[in-house]
Parts: structure tokens; C-alpha cells; sequence
């Protein structure tokens, strides 16, 4: 039987790595033209062995999204919180080694590569171990706590020849690709403004057993110490989009951020307000917060002829509506009728958002985060890294530590030499 | 039964506004459309200050006044129409700014307008008579294709009617009041002419500048001109919304003079019209 996925699965990916897209789609997205060529290939079908440290919600998630993709095998799972490691075991349709330290999962041999979901300030410490094991990485996004660990997680993958992925699953989706390819064909004209809002109505904690003293571990997105709050957390994947839209790192950002609600006992920001400034005054506006939720998450890519909002699938027309007058001609002509034709008149109306419902954007559904995996798998496989993929990951890294920066500062920062990709 | 009459219609966005083409009789093609975008368009890429282009180069070059030279042919010409049009409204046309208004005092152009000279500061946004430019433009266009029946809007203000109407006589026109009141401001026959209106609605809702004084046109007036030429039509249509009552005169002469027409409205916004209404919901 052959089931709705498979066949989205097998158009976008034909579609996709045909050869008439793949010369424009290589210059502006050549990660996904070779995971999608992979993703084809029999050789994906070669197993990579793949070690799961951190169990937690996104875990578990991820390793649904390992299970599902093509060469890809879930070997061992880590995790130091028994009730997250037996959740995610439980998933495993048959038994795989368990390891509460990763340390010891990574000694112990067996794997190809590792795939790190665990609170933001073990991204760069266990990346670099694994790197030391000689294992390839893939790791959840944000890179890491702070802009020199995202460097030295590149130059470590470069100095040791390993392969390093960041989740970026955007940059796999038949949707957001669609609209940048839009983009890049000038469909919404000149783009000089991304505004992008992550809005949710929820504190954002995780219940913590009683007594237990897991406040820290469990809810370690509210503290400082252990991530940027919204910026890290999910501004990253939005500055992502950004930056691709604008096809370069921000150079400067500033903003505003408090705890504006959930007075806690949290110290990250609830509440966030930046604007990145790209080269030639182009801005992404960006707003995140945690008690409202009418907006949610979404972009809006403005051009000077169009609107793309990849998160809802829509893609607007600056097309201007019809001139009343000469629609009345056109009517009256077919009509045989010659009547005054009102135009010239007043062109002043007041400014009210257009409510025009636009039009879907291409592709339709297909699960990008399968394609991630299929692309890291076979990065792997040859000991080549998607191209162009890593650069985009730690570009949005460092522009959300830049940004939590500047809030924390009150003061704009500047994109410096320092803090570009490492060559 | 008759036939119905071959037509074709496009719209697309350009100069910062929504244009509409209507095409009628058997050249009414695709092709033809397509044409008179590509003019119009090329117009707005030498022209526009809303992205580089000539223009914002020729801006930059400017900015602290000195000489520049002028390799685009259509901001050439613009300049040449713009500067003939200043001429010819004593000055109450002026497409240039500078710190004081008045811009175009301050520039010399060679005679090929090859090479600009501003003894001080200036830009230039050429807007309205742009549009005019445009239409002027597109005149060779369908002459070429032999079309004989088409109406081309350009923000419903800057408007080209070729040939008469489809179905025989003149383009019968009706002004709609731009203070919403009921009824035409004016009803006009016209053929094988540009007509340009410029309003203004009162103080606060008019991109128009006295030239001299720097200062906004305050009074809800409006000004039709029909014209052979687009920009011409633009350029007076401009002067006579700044113009005081005691130089009107003087530039409706001028446009009879070229084989045009005018007619200028000085009008009250009615208290509860649905302008008046929508600037109430508009300003806070």
C-alpha cells in the first residue's frame, strides 16, 4: 500500500533533485539538493549507527524522526534522568543499549555517530568528546551557550575531519524551500524587511517531581546559566530563516527583553524585542513571548511585490486590485454600451491591512525533519558534510547570543570579524 | 449578432503604484501588453529612488551639489522634460529638492544632458511626471502594433487614451469628486491624449510642495489637464495644484498654447463625506 507520505516523500524528493531545479537550487540551498540526491540513492539504505544522547521531549522526538528515516540506526540511548530514558526506550521497537553517562555510551564503542539533545551548555562540551571518539555529531539547535563554543564546535569538526549538523529542519522543508526559492526569483520583488514572532501562552515549565532538586535540570530553559531563554530556544530557527532570506549573517543587532509575566524565579527573558540589521538597512523584526499566543510562530517575508509567511504556506501579491473605473469599461464594452468612465479620482485610502486570503505555497507536506537525518546519515556514510549547512546553523547561533547580548547590555552589538564562520 | 470586440487586459505593479492596461480591436495581444510593461518598467528601474538606481546614483553624486554625468538615456530625457517643464510654469514645477526647496534653480543641464552642474545640495524624485514620462514612452509602442483603441492607467491618476473609444467617439471621462462627494468633478470627451489629476485634500494629505516657499499645497484643490504629452500633462497638472489663483492663468494659456485643456477645482471637504470619515479614522 502506498501511503500518502511515501508518495509526497517521493515527488518532493523527484521534484526537487530534478535536473532542471537543481542548477538554481544548488546556489542557495545545496545541503537539501544532496540530501535529497541521497535520500534516492541505494547506498542510503547503509546503516549509520547512531547514539541518542538526551531523552528529554525533543529526544524522544527526534528519535521518532530517526526511526522513520532512511540509513539511519538508533544503537544507544543516554540519558542521566532514569524517567526520560525509559520513555524513550520505550519507543524502540526492539531493545537497545542504555547509558545514563555519555562518556561511558561514547567509550564503549559501536557507533558511527552521535546525535546530541541535552540542555544548550553540553552542546559544545559533548560535541567536542564525541569529536574525540571519532564520531560524527548531529546536534540540536542552538549550537551552544555561547558564541566561542559555536566556534570551537566548527573548528573542532574541521580540525578532526568529523562531520557536525545543527537542526535546522527548516532548511530541509519543502515549504520554506519553495519560499525561498520565491525569493530568489524575484516572485516578492526587493526584500528588505523579515518580521518574525514566536508568541506561545504557556510558562514554559516542565513539572518537576517533589523534593527532587531537578528544578534546575528539568527547567534548565529558564535559567541563564544553561541557555538563552527564547533566543536560544527558538529564536535561533527564525534568525535562520532570516539570514537565508537575506543570504547573509546580520551586522548588527539591538534590543529589548524582561520578565515581563512569569515572575518566577526564572532568569531568561519572557519577553523579547530585536531588531537584527542586514547589510543595506535590511531589517529582521523579531518578537517572542510567553503570554500570548494569537500570532504563534510564524514569518513574514516582505518584498516590494509580495509577502511570503512559509510558516502558514502563503504566499500575497502586491498585485493591486482592479481599477473600479476601467472594470466598469471593460463590462460595458462586452455590454455594447458606452457610459462615462469614472477614473482619475481620488487615489488617498486609508491603509488597512490587506485581508486577500493569497495563495498556498508549493510542496504540501513531507516531513523535513526524515530528510535532515537521510542527508546527515549519508554525510556520514562519505565523510562529506552537507555543503553550506553548517555555516547557516552557526550564522543563526551566534546572531541569538549576539541579540541576548545586546538585550542583556542595552546596547547594540556589532557582527565583528571575530565572530565570523571559521575558515 | 455582433461579434464582441477582441480586448485584453493587464495589470501588474510599477512605480510604486498599480497600473491597468486595456487593449481593444484586433491588436489587443499578449505580446503588446507585455511590451508596454517592459517599457514601463525600464522607466521606473532609470527613474526609481525606492531601490538604487540611476536616479539614487545621480542623488548620491549630488548630495553635496558639483557636476555629474549622465549615461542613462531615460533620466536624460526626464531631466530635459523635467527642466523644459520648470521653464514653462515659471518655476512652479520642480522634481528637486534641496535644503531650501526650489531645486531646480540650482541646476544647469548641457545641452545633449549629458552633464548635470548643482551649485548645491539636491535630489531628485521625479513621481508624478515619471508616470507621465512613461506614458509618453508607450506611445511608439502602439503606434507600432497598430492598435487602435487602448486606455492605460498609471495610479489611476496618470492616464494614456489611445484612439477613441472602442465602440466609436471620444473617451467619455468622469472625474469622480476626490472629497467623496456625489457626482463628477467633471465629465470630458477626449482622444489621443494624457490626463493627469493632482488633488489635494487639505492640509497634511498632499505630496505637492509650493516650490518656492518649500511649503505644503494646504487647500483642497484639484487639477485636470489633458495633454498630448504624459509629462506634460504631469508637469502642469503639478503647477497648477501650487499655483495661487493669480498664476493660473498664465499656465492654462500655456497648456491651450500646446494643444491641451484645464480645469481646476477649489473645493471644500464636506463635513461628512467618506473622506472626511476615512482621514478621522486615519489620524489619530
Amino acid at each position: 500500500m502506498i501511503r500518502s507520505s511515501d508518495y509526497n516523500r517521493r515527488k518532493f524528493l523527484a521534484q526537487f533533485s530534478s535536473v532542471a531545479s537543481l542548477g538554481a537550487v544548488s546556489s542557495w540551498a545545496p545541503w537539501a539538493v544532496q540530501a535529497a540526491l541521497a535520500a534516492q540513492s541505494p547506498a542510503a539504505n547503509d546503516a549509520v549507527r547512531i547514539g541518542v544522547i538526551g531523552t528529554g521531549r525533543r529526544g524522544r522526538t527526534l528519535l521518532l524522526n530517526l526511526m522513520q528515516a532512511k540509513g539511519c540506526e538508533v544503537v544507544a540511548l543516554c540519558d542521566d534522568y532514569a524517567p526520560h530514558l525509559d520513555q524513550a526506550a520505550a519507543l524502540m521497537p526492539k531493545p537497545v543499549r542504555r547509558f545514563a553517562d555519555y562518556r561511558a555510551m561514547i567509550d564503549a564503542g559501536g557507533l558511527d555517530a552521535v546525535v546530541i539533545a541535552t540542555p544548550l551548555h553540553w552542546h559544545a562540551r559533548q560535541t567536542l568528546d564525541a569529536f574525540d571518539a571519532g564520531l560524527d555529531v548531529w546536534c540540536e539547535k542552538a549550537m551552544a551557550r555561547t558564541i566561542g563554543e559555536c566556534r570551537a564546535m566548527v573548528e573542532g569538526a574541521k580540525r578532526k575531519g568529523r562531520v557536525l549538523q545543527i537542526g535546522h529542519q527548516r532548511l530541509f522543508s519543502p515549504t520554506y524551500l519553495d519560499a525561498i526559492q520565491k525569493v530568489r526569483s524575484g516572485a516578492i520583488g526587493t526584500v528588505t524587511q523579515v518580521r518574525a514572532s514566536w508568541h506561545r501562552n504557556t510558562s514554559w515549565r516542565v513539572p518537576v517531581p517533589a523534593g527532587s532538586g531537578l528544578e534546575e535540570r528539568l527547567n534548565w530553559r529558564l535559567y541563564r546559566k544553561f541557555s538563552g531563554g527564547l533566543m536560544t530556544e527558538l529564536a535561533t530557527h527564525q534568525i535562520q530563516v532570516a539570514n537565508w532570506v537575506f543570504d547573509s549573517a546580520p551586522e548588527r543587532v539591538m534590543g529589548s527583553g524582561s520578565i515581563c509575566f512569569w515572575k518566577d524565579g526564572r532568569d531568561v527573558y519572557d519577553h523579547v524585542a530585536l531588531i537584527f540589521e542586514y547589510s543595506g538597512g535590511r531589517k529582521l523584526v523579531y518578537t517572542s513571548h510567553l503570554n500570548n499566543r494569537r500570532y504563534g510562530a510564524e514569518e513574514q517575508i516582505q518584498g516590494s511585490k509580495g509577502t511570503i509567511e512559509p510558516a502558514l504556506g502563503r504566499f500575497y501579491s502586491e498585485a493591486a486590485p482592479p481599477v473600479p473605473g476601467l472594470a466598469k469599461l471593460a463590462k460595458d464594452v462586452a455590454n455594447n454600451a458606452r457610459r462615462p468612465i469614472p477614473i482619475g479620482g481620488r487615489t488617498w485610502w486609508p491603509e488597512l491591512p490587506v485581508t486577500t486570503p493569497g495563495e498556498d505555497l508549493a510542496w504540501g507536506e513531507y516531513d523535513e525533519s526524515m530528510l535532515q537525518f537521510e542527508g546527515f546519515a549519508d554525510a556520514v556514510r562519505n565523510r562529506q558534510p552537507l555543503p553550506g549547512h553548517l555555516r547557516e546553523a552557526y550564522n543563526s547561533s551566534v546572531a541569538s547570543l549576539l541579540g541576548e547580548q545586546a538585550m542583556r547590555s542595552g546596547k547594540a552589538k556589532r557582527w565583528d570579524s571575530r565572530m565570523s564562520f571559521p575558515a | 449578432m455582433t461579434q464582441p470586440l477582441p480586448s485584453f487586459v493587464h495589470r501588474f505593479s510599477a512605480m510604486g503604484t498599480r497600473i491597468e492596461l486595456h487593449l481593444f480591436g484586433d491588436g489587443a495581444k499578449a505580446a503588446l501588453a507585455n511590451a508596454l510593461q517592459a517599457v514601463i518598467d525600464a522607466v521606473d528601474d532609470a527613474l526609481t529612488i525606492h531601490r538604487p538606481s540611476p536616479t539614487t546614483q545621480l542623488n548620491e553624486r549630488l548630495r553635496g551639489g558639483g557636476v555629474a554625468v549622465i549615461d542613462e538615456p531615460i533620466l536624460r530625457n526626464a531631466l530635459q522634460a523635467s527642466i523644459a517643464g520648470h521653464r514653462k510654469t515659471g518655476g512652479l514645477f520642480d522634481p528637486a529638492f534641496g535644503p531650501h526647496a526650489a531645486g531646480l534653480a540650482h541646476v544647469s543641464l548641457g545641452d545633449a544632458g549629458e552633464q548635470i552642474v548643482a551649485d548645491r545640495a539636491i535630489a531628485f524624485d521625479f513621481g508624478g511626471v515619471g508616470k507621465g514620462f512613461a506614458l509618453d514612452c508607450c506611445r511608439p509602442v502602439l503606434a507600432g502594433a497598430g492598435v487602435e483603441s487602448a486606455i492605460l492607467s498609471l495610479g489611476d491618476s496618470s492616464i494614456l487614451l489611445w484612439g477613441g473609444h472602442p465602440l466609436g467617439g471620444d473617451w467619455p471621462i468622469a472625474i469622480p469628486d476626490p472629497c467623496g462627494a456625489e457626482g463628477s468633478l467633471a465629465e470630458l470627451a477626449l482622444r489621443d491624449c494624457c490626463l493627469s489629476v493632482s488633488s489635494s485634500q487639505g492640509a497634511g494629505q498632499t505630496a505637492t510642495l509650493r516650490p518656492d516657499t518649500g511649503i505644503a499645497v494646504s487647500e483642497p484643490r484639484t487639477a485636470i489637464v489633458a495633454h498630448p504629452s504624459g509629462a506634460r500633462a504631469e508637469i502642469f497638472s503639478t503647477a497648477l495644484l501650487a499655483a495661487h489663483s493669480d498664476e493660473r492663468a498664465c499656465l492654462v494659456a500655456a497648456i491651450k498654447g500646446e494643444g491641451g485643456m484645464a480645469i481646476i477645482v477649489d473645493h471644500a471637504v464636506p463635513a461628512n463625506s467618506a473622506l472626511q470619515r476615512d482621514l478621522a479614522e486615519a489620524i489619530p
